[in-house]
């Protein structure tokens, strides 16, 4: 999901000096967590560090909490946010995907991106690859239309899923991501 | 970092979150001055006595479609009658508004919180998704059912059918 940082019709050099700002963030947070070394993200698999799963929850709880309050204050309005539609079959086949270019490569788009700009060789040919296959799909997306669009759900969240308030998903979310980290912080004690 | 700022943080996320499935709903609760559409649609399909609905838009909005039973609050009196005078526009009332006609009336004044645009999407033409649980169908029934006692619409979506959310821009 995206949240409306700057007004519907805003110019688009305010939309574009925005994204740059978010992404100058983005990319120092990433860095600073030490996320551009394929070797740290790589290391996740190995339960040696878990500092991406670290990380990337804290990320999203800390985001999660900020949108779900920030709407209750009457400060964002949820309606304007935008939630990509869901198709399972498609999405699933994607992650699988992505998930065996991240082990393979060490990095995600997001670090990859991180790992070029500060000079690191593997994240210029990383990033290659990425390229070359968004080209590549789109090539051949029309052969598989019917697979792409097919377990379609629309713009479906969680509360929906489960029939349940927004805030008993936020508590849940919450008590799933310190149970991560305790466990996280478990196995890398272990493996030192 | 410390374990005794790690303990402090993990708290804190926690109470954070707990707090968050106490209040439940992510949408700010309604203002003492205000009413739910959907309460306003019951009272008005219970035909409550003394209810004064007035329409704070232009006359041309009001010709265009208006509430059952609403007058143009510029051709009113607050005082003409009601014990509970509610006034709407398009969006939200502007608080100034309330507060002229409460400087008018003894009456207890009321904005409709969402004003038209909330009167359309949550009583007029309410949706339910395709893939809805038992649960949320047997809920949508009474929507379905108010919905239709003032001439509207209620929706239920094909699956993966999109569900009318503000899709302005793509993003991931």
């Amino acid at each position: 999901m995206s949240a409306p940082l700057l007004p519907e019709g805003a110019p688009l050099a305010a939309t574009l000096a925005a994204a740059l700002v978010l992404g100058v963030g983005f990319g120092f947070a990433l860095e600073r967590a030490g996320l551009g070394s394929a070797r740290k993200v790589v290391a996740q698999f190995y339960w040696r560090d878990l500092a991406v799963l670290k990380v990337l929850f804290s990320a999203l709880v800390t985001a999660m909490l900020g949108v779900f309050w920030l709407s209750r204050f009457g400060l964002l309005d949820l309606a304007a946010v935008h939630v990509p539609e869901t198709f399972v079959g498609p999405q699933l086949a994607g992650g699988v995907l992505f998930g065996a270019g991240l082990i393979v490569a060490g990095l995600c788009p997001g670090t990859a991106c991180v790992s070029a700009a500060t000079g690191r060789i593997d994240g210029v040919f990383v990033l290659l690859g990425i390229f070359s296959g968004m080209f590549l799909t789109g090539l051949i997306l029309r052969k598989f239309e019917r697979f792409y669009t097919s377990t379609a759900h629309g713009a479906w969240i969680l509360p929906e899923l489960f029939d349940v308030p927004y805030g008993a998903v936020v508590a849940a979310v919450v008590v799933l991501a310190l149970a991560a980290f305790a466990v996280a912080e478990r196995i890398e004690r272990g493996a030192r | 970092m410390s374990l005794r700022a790690r303990s402090v943080l993990a708290f804190a996320t926690f109470a954070i979150g707990g707090l968050a499935a106490v209040a439940g709903s992510s949408q700010p609760p309604l203002a003492g001055d205000e009413v739910a559409a959907v309460d306003l649609a019951g009272w008005l399909r219970e035909r409550r006595e003394k209810l004064c609905v007035l329409d704070a838009r232009s006359a041309d909005a009001f010709d265009a479609g208006h509430l059952p039973g609403a007058r143009r609050l510029a051709d009113s009196a607050a005082s003409d009658d009601g014990d509970t005078v509610v006034v709407y526009a398009d969006r939200d009332v502007d608080a100034g508004v309330a507060d002229a006609l409460r400087r008018q009336s003894a009456a207890r004044v009321l904005r409709l919180h969402g004003g038209l645009r909330a009167w359309n999407d949550e009583v007029l033409f309410p949706v339910l998704r395709g893939d809805a649980s038992a649960g949320q169908r047997q809920r949508f029934e009474a929507r379905a059912a108010l919905s239709r006692y003032f001439g509207g619409t209620p929706r239920q979506l094909d699956p993966g059918e999109a569900a009318g959310r503000t899709r302005s821009r793509r993003g991931c």
